[in-house]
């Protein structure tokens, strides 16, 4: 039961615009990365940010820990980094007294947003401490189980272009992201106001737009929000429809996919979607919440074969042939819209 | 749920059964156009009658049956509720608020609101809108279209409709078979039941005829079975019961008052034991012609006759009375029969004619569009050959022949002269031999050249009578192209040789039964007439 108000709900949707202005101030150009982001700090959903370097992926991290006023950190992967380093490690230290004694030093991943730099890089053992992390959203050291502060929110960046000496995140691991949002270069009109941004000896400040009580009940209230049963079947047929051996797979679907979208897949457009109604301050979740959040929610989870990389062919083409086979539920009669 | 709300869904569902009812009308009228085209087509490609009747009656059982579904299918809450958010674009919150009622969730209680808001503030027919498929009703027009095209051709294999003139002229050529058909039932002869039947049934194909060709195709067909009902030996028959009728007549085999013949022989018959020796003699002899006057035409009454000659030589008055009354009814049953057959005869002669005369008036009705104002010519040609044989030593012989043109369709002429030379006393039979005459109407459209043979009758005759020429075939009731002063004797229009033949028939019958020729010739005379009969036919 939920004593939610429609103030409350106009209150959560105007946080939100405040929020994604306040990051707007420092991000240019990228709305729809600040809405994923904040769509996935909202449904405690971890977002993979794939894109070359250089596009403002820290400073987008940056801007939300300074919107909402938590905690950031940002860990460089690199091959030679150890899961200690990211859950932290025991450490042998002497008190005055001179009697020694394990204690625990927390890892980076105690914070509210960690931005994963360039995570293929680190081992699988490392990148694998670190998933385990985001799923349990705990971190158990010694035997000792440390809950991860909420919110807690990863963003780690994939470097698309460089890929010697990469250890690619293998699909079970990259199930665990809500959603894969694609950084695309700037435009011009973008560019130059990045360059008149941040070329002008200052950078623009982020004012606090929420505070972590507020963000925390946001993020309480999005599960909550109802989903009408017909919603529910049309993320399910969307999800079957990425199977190339269902019967609702289209042709492009079966030449060019090998593995389909799993449940975690469907879960995470549903709570996607819910967030988004959240944002715009919407009680229940719509066919276009769905729609908008299913290509950020699969195309990281659609597992393509050679003749998608032959051919070019690539997850966000299936992902948009999908949505348009696949039809939104209506009255099965003649006429009705 | 609000009353607002429910209201409005309730308005949703009404406007639905109308979409629905729209919008199948839209996707099947393509299809039901095709079926009434199709319907339409049969009744073209084979006539029966029923294509409108069949093309109403698929679009009728379409619109009911449409109609009927549309106000009784079931729409659920859910389906008016997702019809109408997508109409509206109010973005699944009818749905969501269906599912989602609990008045203790605060969450459902917005939904509650915000669908109950939006319905408050929407029209049902803005949120099912009803739009014409314009590429549907277009198909449909061109079937409905083609349809209607089929349905004003006239049937495939079909005459042209009858004209009034024609119909008119069926009517009274069937109303004149009738007024036949009446006179043979009064008439009560041996034919008359099948007579009858023929007619009528020939009067109502008439009527019921398409066309020309089928009135026309009736006529020759009731012409022949009447025909194939006429005994060959009809004439012979006729002439041999005739003759002796007459010649009882002029030459009693009993005194007192007229009898017929079969009463003659029966009173006969029964006086014979009165007569005396030299009248039974006289008798047999007399008996003896009249058996042999029967035996070609009456072969039964011949013997009858014979036996009776044969009882009477012998002595025998039982076995000659027998044999005269079976005579009597002989005589009776043969005379009954060529009544009969005389009644087949003319009954065929006036089918024969009811066909010539709807033939003509097709031809006129066919040429009746000609302006009339050709030019053409006429050229008459008659030929005259004239023979007499005078008493005494005189011997003549006369031949002459004439020729004539003519500039105007009405007022070709020939001329032509008989030169002959007969010396000697005597009667110079001269006859007028063929003239012909021929007509082109030039530009007088639709018209054919007109020919007609011409000829005169025999007649004692010198030079030039006037010869009507007349053209069958022409326009309208015939047209008279031309007037020829043939060399010959006196001359008319003649007509056609089949219609004078049975006339001649019945002459020559007559004349066959005065018993003035010998059994012989008269078998001569029969075949001859025989044939030309056959001919004719």
């Amino acid at each position: 039961m939920s004593g939610l108000q429609a103030t409350d709900l106009d209150g959560y949707a105007r946080v939100a615009e405040e929020i994604e202005s306040a990051v707007g101030r420092r991000i240019a150009g990228q709305p729809g990365l600040i809405r994923q982001t904040l769509v996935g700090l909202l449904a405690e959903g971890h977002v993979l940010l794939e894109g070359v370097p250089g596009l403002g992926k820290t400073e987008l991290v940056k801007a939300f820990s300074e919107a909402i006023g938590v905690g950031f950190s940002r860990v460089q992967f690199t091959p030679d980094l150890m899961p200690a380093d990211i859950v932290g490690t025991q450490v042998l230290e002497e008190d005055e007294s001179g009697h020694r004694r394990f204690e625990y030093r927390a890892g980076p991943v105690f914070t509210n947003l960690l931005l994963a730099d360039e995570i293929n890089r680190a081992t699988p053992k490392t990148q694998a401490a670190l998933l385990e992390a985001m799923q349990e959203r705990q971190v158990t050291v010694a035997g000792e189980t440390r809950p991860l502060p909420r919110p807690f929110l990863v963003l780690a960046t994939q470097n698309p272009i460089e890929l010697e000496g990469t250890y690619p995140l293998p699909e079970a691991q990259l199930d665990r992201f809500m959603f894969k949002a694609t950084v695309n270069p700037p435009t011009a009109e973008v560019l130059e106001e990045i360059l008149r941004r941040t070329t002008a000896g200052s950078i623009p400040e982020v004012p606090l737009a929420a505070d972590i009580e507020t963000i925390g009940s946001m993020i309480s209230m999005t599960p909550l929000l109802p989903v009408a049963s017909h919603l529910l079947r049309y993320v399910s047929l969307i999800i079957e429809a990425t199977h190339p051996e269902g019967d609702n797979a289209t042709p492009p679907v079966k030449r060019y996919v090998r593995w389909g979208a799993s449940p975690r897949g469907a879960q995470a457009i549903i709570l996607a979607s819910k967030a988004a109604a959240m944002i715009e301050g919407r009680p229940h979740v719509t066919a276009d919440d769905i729609r908008w959040a299913a290509p950020a929610a699969l195309r990281h989870r659609l597992v393509l074969g050679y003749e998608a990389t032959a051919e070019g062919v690539g997850t966000d083409a299936i992902v948009d042939e999908v949505l348009h086979s696949v039809p939104e539920p209506r009255p099965e009669i003649r006429g009705a819209p | 749920m609000t009353k607002e709300r429910s209201g409005f869904l309730r308005r949703i569902r009404g406007r639905m059964r109308l979409a629905w009812l729209v919008a199948t009308a839209q996707r099947y009228a393509p299809h039901l156009g095709l079926a009434m085209a199709l319907a339409v087509g049969a009744d073209w490609l084979t006539p029966f009658d029923q294509g409108w009747a069949l093309a109403g009656a698929l679009a009728a059982v379409f619109v009911l049956g449409s109609a009927v579904r549309a106000s009784t299918f079931r729409i659920t809450e859910w389906d008016a509720s997702r019809a109408a958010e997508r109409g509206l674009g109010a973005r699944d919150v009818f749905t969501t608020a269906l599912e989602f009622a609990d008045p203790d969730e605060g969450v459902h209680r917005l939904i509650q609101h915000r669908a109950d808001s939006i319905a408050a503030a929407s029209d049902a027919a803005h949120a099912i809108p009803i739009a014409p498929d314009r590429r549907r009703l277009r198909q449909f027009g061109m079937a409905g279209a083609l349809a209607l095209l089929i349905g004003l051709l006239p049937p495939l294999g079909s005459s042209p409709a009858l004209s009034s003139d024609l119909e008119s002229a069926l009517e009274a050529e069937a109303e004149q078979i009738e007024k036949i058909a009446e006179a043979v039932e009064e008439a009560d002869v041996a034919t008359s039941e099948e007579i009858v039947a023929e007619l009528e049934r020939l009067a109502e194909e008439l009527r019921q005829a398409e066309a020309l060709e089928e009135a026309l195709q009736s006529l020759e067909d009731s012409e022949k079975r009447l025909g194939s009902r006429i005994d060959p030996g009809f004439l012979s028959q006729k002439a041999a019961v005739q003759g002796l009728a007459r010649d009882l007549s002029l030459r009693p085999l009993v005194d007192g008052a007229p009898l017929d013949a079969a009463s003659q022989f029966d009173e006969l018959a029964e006086s014979l034991e009165s007569l005396s020796e030299p009248e039974l003699a006289a008798l047999e002899d007399r008996l003896t012609d009249l058996a042999g006057s029967q035996a070609s035409g009456n072969p039964a009454l011949a013997s009858q006759l014979s036996d009776a000659a044969r009882s009477l030589a012998s002595g025998d008055l039982r076995s000659a009375a027998q044999s005269l009354a079976e005579a009597g009814v002989g005589q009776q049953s043969g005379l009954d029969d060529a009544r009969g057959q005389q009644a087949l005869g003319e009954t065929q002669r006036a089918v024969e004619g009811a066909r010539a005369r709807l033939s003509g008036a097709a031809q006129g009705q066919g040429q009746g569009e000609g302006d009339g104002q050709g030019q053409g010519d006429g050229e008459g040609q008659g030929q005259g050959q004239g023979q007499g044989q005078g008493q005494g030593q005189g011997q003549g012989q006369g031949q002459g022949q004439g020729q004539g043109t003519g500039g105007q369709p009405q007022s070709g002429g020939a001329s032509g002269q008989i030169g002959g030379v007969a010396p000697g006393d005597g009667n110079a039979a001269g006859r007028g031999g063929q003239g012909s005459v021929s007509g082109n109407r030039g530009e007088d459209h639709g018209t054919e050249v007109q020919t007609a043979n011409v000829y005169d009758p025999i007649d004692e005759g010198s030079v030039s009578d006037l010869v009507q020429v007349r053209i069958d075939g022409g326009s309208g009731d015939g047209d008279i192209l031309g007037r020829a002063e043939a060399p010959t004797a006196r001359g008319e229009s003649v007509v056609p040789y089949a219609q004078v033949l049975p006339e001649y028939f019945n002459q020559a019958a007559d004349a066959l039964g005065q018993l003035q020729l010998p059994p012989s010739m008269r078998d001569i005379v029969q075949s001859y007439f025989d044939l030309l009969a056959a001919e004719a036919r």
